[in-house]
């Protein structure tokens, strides 16, 4: 895995939501260079969440074309009560559970990935942001090792900021069903450090995780 | 309360609504749920981080995602063409069977009066 590397703008698209607002209302009265405007502003962030969700490359295309898809039928329902880039996450997180259910009903080996990461973080500190960045690969391949199901509402809640309710919606679970999923992704996620931690222990190495 | 109770509880111990005063009194009281608790924040805030990251995507993606567009917009436009040639040529239809029922009718009226 190539190691993250500083980018200067912010992660989550589109970043300006007020620019965007104008292209937006463009969009929805059907201007396509607009809606091409905003696919362009966004499409690295939700490949970024596709990828988060499903876990590899193939499947996360897929979820970003059939997102873009629906996102251009339906832009004209866009009540512009939410941001655009959460309603974009929650038809993503919609599609991605769409492709994940098909993956269930045809198994198939996970794929693993050379990721490309870009970090868009500002640390000033070298080794502060050494020991960061290794901290951060840590929870990122405990991430990666979660099931689908569990994975999914721990980026949706803990990495998007999504509501329980809007990750029951677009999973189609009830909001006490998303809560308790929330809770034992956590708990194996920790689970998962502290064991990181004890072989990194056995194995004389030197960083903890968490 | 007991320990093994509130490790059910600690993954949402910041989530609203999540857990009550009794379970809060005895976190202020342990030490090991409070580690606990200090080891999920940390993951959190680093879960947090990621939000921060971005993976880049394939170079084509733009490019496939453009033609998609296209394309989507070609069904659309080519769905309300063939929904208008539809009704230009039922309109067509009837008018032609219009004119012809009109045409028989004059046909007969005048053998009737030959």
């Amino acid at each position: 895995m190539t190691p993250p590397t500083p980018a200067p703008r912010a992660a989550r698209p589109p970043g300006d939501e007020s620019s965007s607002a104008a292209l937006v209302e463009a969009a929805r009265q059907g201007d396509r260079e607009a809606f091409d405007a905003l696919v362009r502003a966004t499409y690295v962030g939700t490949y970024t969440l596709a990828h988060r969700l499903t876990g590899d490359a193939d499947t996360a295309r897929d979820v970003v074309q059939e997102t873009y898809l629906r996102a251009y039928r339906s832009i004209g329902r866009f009540r512009g009560d939410a941001q655009f880039t959460t309603w974009l996450y929650r038809i993503t997180a919609n599609c991605a559970s769409t492709q994940l259910g098909r993956r269930r009903r045809h198994r198939h080996e996970e794929l693993t990935d050379e990721l490309v990461v870009r970090d868009l973080r500002p640390v000033a500190d070298p080794p502060a942001r050494a020991e960061h960045a290794e901290l951060r690969g840590r929870v990122r391949e405990a991430l990666e090792g979660l099931p689908p199901r569990l994975r999914a509402v721990v980026v949706l809640r803990d990495l998007y900021d999504l509501p329980h309710e809007a990750i029951a919606a677009e999973l189609g679970i009830s909001v006490s069903a998303a809560k308790v999923r929330l809770h034992r992704a956590r708990r194996k996620l920790r689970d998962d450090l502290v064991q990181r931690d004890v072989d990194d222990d056995e194995s004389g190495g030197s960083a903890r995780a968490v | 309360m007991r320990c093994e109770h509130l490790a059910d509880l600690l993954p949402g111990y910041d989530d609203a609504g999540a857990v009550d005063q009794r379970a809060r009194r005895h976190v202020q009281r342990c030490l090991r749920c409070q580690a606990d608790l200090v080891r999920y924040r940390r993951m959190r805030r680093l879960l947090a981080s990621l939000g921060a990251e971005t993976l880049v995507p394939p170079d084509d993606l733009l490019v496939a995602l453009m033609l998609d567009l296209d394309e989507a917009a070609e069904v659309g436009s080519g769905s309300m063409a063939r929904r208008r040639l539809a009704y230009l040529g039922g309109l067509a239809a009837a008018t032609a069977a219009g004119v012809g029922g009109v045409l028989v009718l004059a046909a007969r009226g005048r053998r009737v009066a030959g």
